[in-house]
């Protein structure tokens, strides 16, 4: 009995959600978009690593990015990637997952930093083919910090040294600052409130050679098409 | 190991708060849902790289899905 009500209830929200759409649009279907050849990754609140954070935050998953990565590497019909970040960072391991994934995909990638790119999503932001930065967003370079229990040895730093060593290698390999400036930036005095460390906004980013150009989404889609055209341009050249 | 300039504190807080949110596949797209007192789902977030995907009425954060809806 129940069940014959809420079927008759949702057939009821169907024929009306029908009416409204002639009424409004003058027909019963709207035409659908085509499949987008251009899909797009979100890199949100937190970048969660092995640990789960508590719900209250807004939190990217590798487990949900990293999976879909590979069926954008696999399905034929996406032919690029945009990549927008508003992060203020998150795990180490994580975050470089993510951007070797995006590093090595063979399609071409652009990111877009909107807000913030801060700690682990420099190297996200960098990883892809060409990046862009919009003027009011900022990028917050500073040194790795331990939470938790902490052994007070020597090695304890070195262990550090080594993680920060790796977010420096690949953000220098993958833009064009350099290491000496980025190690500049992440040391500097003065510019943090309460840390160690440089926040680099939009302009800065281009002019240091961290992000490619300042923009939005028009000039990443812009780009995008340009690289999708000297691929498929390359790809009918071997053939 | 967290890169934040977030303060351990503003991630974990104070609360012991539990995971209410899962994933599931609802017309073959993963979402992150929310399971309500009375049965139905909440859609909390869609999770999909397609832009198209976005905009598509069903998908729309907060929409309760129906169980009868799901067993559809």
């Amino acid at each position: 009995m129940n069940q014959q009500k809420e079927e008759t209830k949702e057939n009821e929200s169907h024929s009306s959600s029908l009416v409204e759409k002639i009424q409004q649009l003058g027909q019963s279907t709207i035409p659908s978009a085509p499949d987008s050849n251009i899909h797009v990754l979100t890199i949100i609140g937190q970048v969660e690593g092995h640990v789960q954070l508590p719900p209250h935050n807004k939190t990217t998953k590798y487990e949900h990015l990293i999976p879909q990565i590979v069926a954008i590497e696999q399905n034929p019909k996406i032919e690029g990637l945009v990549v927008i970040l508003n992060t203020v960072g998150g795990d180490v391991e994580a975050g470089l997952a993510l951007s070797e994934m995006i590093a090595s995909l063979s399609k071409p990638t652009v990111s877009v930093v909107l807000g913030g790119g801060h700690s682990i999503g420099v190297p996200i932001a960098v990883s892809t083919d060409y990046s862009f930065i919009t003027p009011s967003a900022t990028m917050t370079i500073h040194p790795i910090r331990l939470t938790g229990l902490v052994i007070g040895v020597p090695q304890t730093f070195e262990y550090i040294d080594k993680m920060q060593e790796r977010v420096i290698q690949f953000v220098t390999e993958h833009s064009k600052i350099t290491e000496d400036k980025f190690k500049k930036l992440m040391f500097e005095k003065g510019n943090l409130t309460r840390d160690i460390g440089t926040n680099v906004i939009g302009k800065d980013a281009v002019e240091y050679g961290l992000i490619n150009e300042e923009g939005g989404i028009s000039g990443a889609m812009v780009k995008l098409n340009e690289f999708i055209d000297t691929q498929k341009h390359s790809q009918e050249l071997i053939q | 190991m967290l890169y934040t300039p977030l303060s351990y504190n503003d991630i974990h807080g104070l609360g012991n708060e539990y995971e209410q949110f899962e994933v599931m596949e609802y017309q073959n797209r993963q979402c992150s849902v929310q399971r309500l007192e009375n049965g139905d789902i909440k859609l909390i977030q869609l999770l999909s790289t397609d832009p198209q995907d976005f905009l598509l009425n069903d998908f729309a954060p907060g929409t309760i899905i129906s169980n009868q809806r799901l067993l559809r």
